[in-house]
């Protein structure tokens, strides 16, 4: 065991050599990725607030009730900051839609209001394209599904009221109109439509919370890159003198593994540091962070140390799988980006298919994410710390018997 | 002495190692020579604990050390073909992976460490180093147990003929000191220093006798 430390004391010793050049990179990796976290959020609020989404509104909205429903979301409504409604043809909806004039349509059926009046279930349709799934779709099709559920269902309310007044042989009056303005007012009260959906996008956290998460974790996928040339190993004649010297593999990913992990906590340490120092009020798109000095750096970068033992384990077993600088590289880089794509660190995962979800959660790279968005929210949970341990674990096994495999096949 | 029984390995249906067999008494040294890809270097490794024999003995004054994991690597050194060293570091640092520091003094002021002429380049960083240097420095890391046997992977590959003497008369002084040295070779001086001479073919090691001439050798490979 003393030996297994004198090899990590050298490896450490080594890796520090090369430690100016890595911390060097490291922060132009933070500056280059603090630039695009800041302009995406920028430019996501900048759309949010300026953004209005126009919907082309098709067919029959003569009808007593759903004109004015309409011009009242027009008129009255606070969505109408925020929604722009536009009566056209099928045909030149579908033209604006293909140009990108406008996000959606919505086809109000021909005999809408009379269907409504029987009792018939006829929804409105709505039509958008599948290729801008973003923020702004999702937004418009929460808002197309509650104008249409909400009109649809509190019409044919008011109607089959009206209908089976009648059909008793009540005079539908000043009663029903009272209802039917009960009805808009609580289509109009509604409120928040926009918030909610974006609690769905960004896992509870705000966008601008969720999305430092994942650039962090981005960012330390990246650091990989800046440590390959100290642990990509190009002759394993040494690993080979030491396991017949009674040092199997063991004991040299050890040594190798605990001085990449050290090196890579005290680089992230600094760059947290820094971020906290130089950049603190930057930071105040992310709303979870209420104070951002050097006490909670410190704090905040050990917080990271399952995250950052997970992932430094996984980019530990590229290296061991990569046999020469170049290829090593990259492996690093195609795997951060895959990684980080996948796992949600460059888009809020939700957007994603419940397949990729899945996959994500069993992933380094979204257990990792995960448990970092977890920690900005103050939600950390001990089923997240066991998943990154058993990931860890596994990890480190399948290192071990990769360098097992290269001293016996070399 | 050692005895080499049998030694077999095989890589799926590969199988460099059919039945290797030779001996040696203290203070030989033994040259195995073959083509390229013959299994000369898979055989050292077997004999060096590094890969797993298939089956055979490797005995030194009776024991078998194949099967004696921990006493192995206090007896048998191995210096491997390529540089087995951290090539960013000092050879003092290098060395303070096999020795502890008092030895390692004690090594480098009047020792095997001296012997090898290490003390003259210790604070050089191994990346500095001419391959003379980096294979005295490789044999000084794998000698830190002062082993009986010592199994060599072409000591001299690719040095020049400085380094190559600097080495030759090291391993001279080990045979006098009554080790028994195994190298395998390609080099034609490093077949004088040899006092037994097999050539691997086939999985199996056939003994010669080398008198120098290489023709001879060359035919037989």
């Amino acid at each position: 065991m003393k030996k297994a430390f004198v090899y990590f004391g050298l490896q450490l010793k080594r890796a520090a050599k090369y430690f100016p050049f890595i911390l060097a990179l490291s922060l132009f990796l933070c500056v280059c990725l603090g630039a695009v976290l800041g302009a995406v959020v920028r430019l996501d609020s900048a759309a949010e607030e300026k953004q209005k989404v126009t919907l082309g509104i098709v067919g029959d909205t003569q009808g007593s009730y759903l004109g004015f429903g309409i011009s009242a979301l027009q008129t009255l409504d606070s969505s109408r900051f925020v929604v722009e409604m536009v009566e056209m043809t099928e045909e030149e909806a579908k033209k604006k839609l293909e140009n990108g004039e406008i996000s959606a349509y919505a086809v109000i059926p021909e005999d809408f209001v009379d269907s409504t009046v029987r009792g018939d279930i006829k929804k409105i349709r709505y039509v958008t394209t599948d290729s801008a799934i973003g923020v702004t779709t999702v937004f418009m099709d929460e808002m197309l599904d509650a104008i249409s559920v909400m009109l649809v269902d509190s019409q044919k309310g008011v109607y089959g009221l009206q209908n089976a007044m009648w059909d008793n042989g009540h005079i539908a009056g000043s009663d029903v109109d009272k209802l039917a303005s009960e009805y808009f007012s609580l289509i109009l009260a509604r409120s928040n439509i926009s918030e909610q959906t974006e609690l769905g996008i960004s896992d509870s956290l705000s966008f601008g919370g969720y999305m430092f998460c994942g650039i962090l974790v981005f960012f330390v996928l990246l650091c990989g890159i800046t440590f390959c040339p100290v642990y990509i190993k190009r002759d394993v004649s040494l690993s080979r003198l030491m396991r017949a010297s009674g040092r199997g593999a063991f004991s040299q990913i050890f040594g190798e593994y605990l001085s990449f992990f050290l090196l890579m906590l005290a680089n992230v340490y600094i760059i947290v540091c820094a971020l906290a120092l130089f950049a603190g009020e930057h930071l105040g798109f992310v709303s979870e962070l209420s104070e951002t000095n050097f006490l909670w750096a410190q704090k905040f970068t050990l917080s990271l140390v399952p995250a950052l033992l997970l992932i430094t384990a996984m980019q530990f077993l590229i290296y061991e799988f990569s046999s020469g600088l170049v290829g090593g590289v990259l492996a690093q880089f195609l795997s951060a980006i895959a990684l980080a794509y996948v796992c949600g660190c460059l888009y809020p995962i939700n957007f994603f298919p419940d397949a990729i979800k899945m996959l994500s959660a069993f992933l380094p790279a979204g257990a990792a994410r995960e448990y970092v968005c977890a920690l900005v929210g103050g939600d950390v949970s001990a089923q997240g710390i066991v998943k990154i341990a058993v990931m860890f674990v596994l990890l480190m096994c399948a290192a071990v018997l990769k360098r097992r495999q290269r001293i016996l096949h070399s | 002495m050692i005895e080499v029984k049998n030694i077999k390995k095989s890589f799926g249906k590969k199988a460099p190692l059919t039945g290797a067999s030779f001996c040696a008494e203290n203070g030989q040294c033994v040259g195995i020579l073959g083509k390229n890809g013959s299994g000369k270097s898979t055989l050292l490794s077997v004999l060096a604990g590094v890969l797993p024999a298939d089956g055979g003995e490797f005995l030194l004054d009776g024991e078998d050390f194949l099967k004696k994991d921990k006493l192995h690597a206090s007896f048998v050194g191995y210096i491997p073909q390529g540089t087995p060293l951290l090539e960013e570091l000092s050879a003092y640092d290098n060395l303070l992976l096999w020795y502890d520091k008092k030895e390692l003094k004690k090594e480098l002021e009047s020792g095997v460490l001296k012997l090898l002429g290490i003390d003259e380049f210790i604070k050089v960083p191994v990346h500095k180093m001419s391959g003379g240097m980096k294979k005295r420095l490789s044999i000084g890391c794998a000698v830190a147990k002062k082993p009986r046997v010592l199994l060599l992977d072409e000591p001299s590959a690719a040095l020049d003929l400085i380094a190559k003497e600097q080495i030759a008369d090291y391993l001279r002084g080990c045979k006098r000191n009554g080790n028994i040295l195994v190298l395998t070779t390609h080099d034609e001086s490093e077949l004088c220093l040899c006092d037994k001479w097999y050539i691997l073919k086939n999985g199996v090691l056939e003994e010669f006798c080398y008198n120098g001439d290489v023709h001879e050798l060359s035919r037989r490979l």
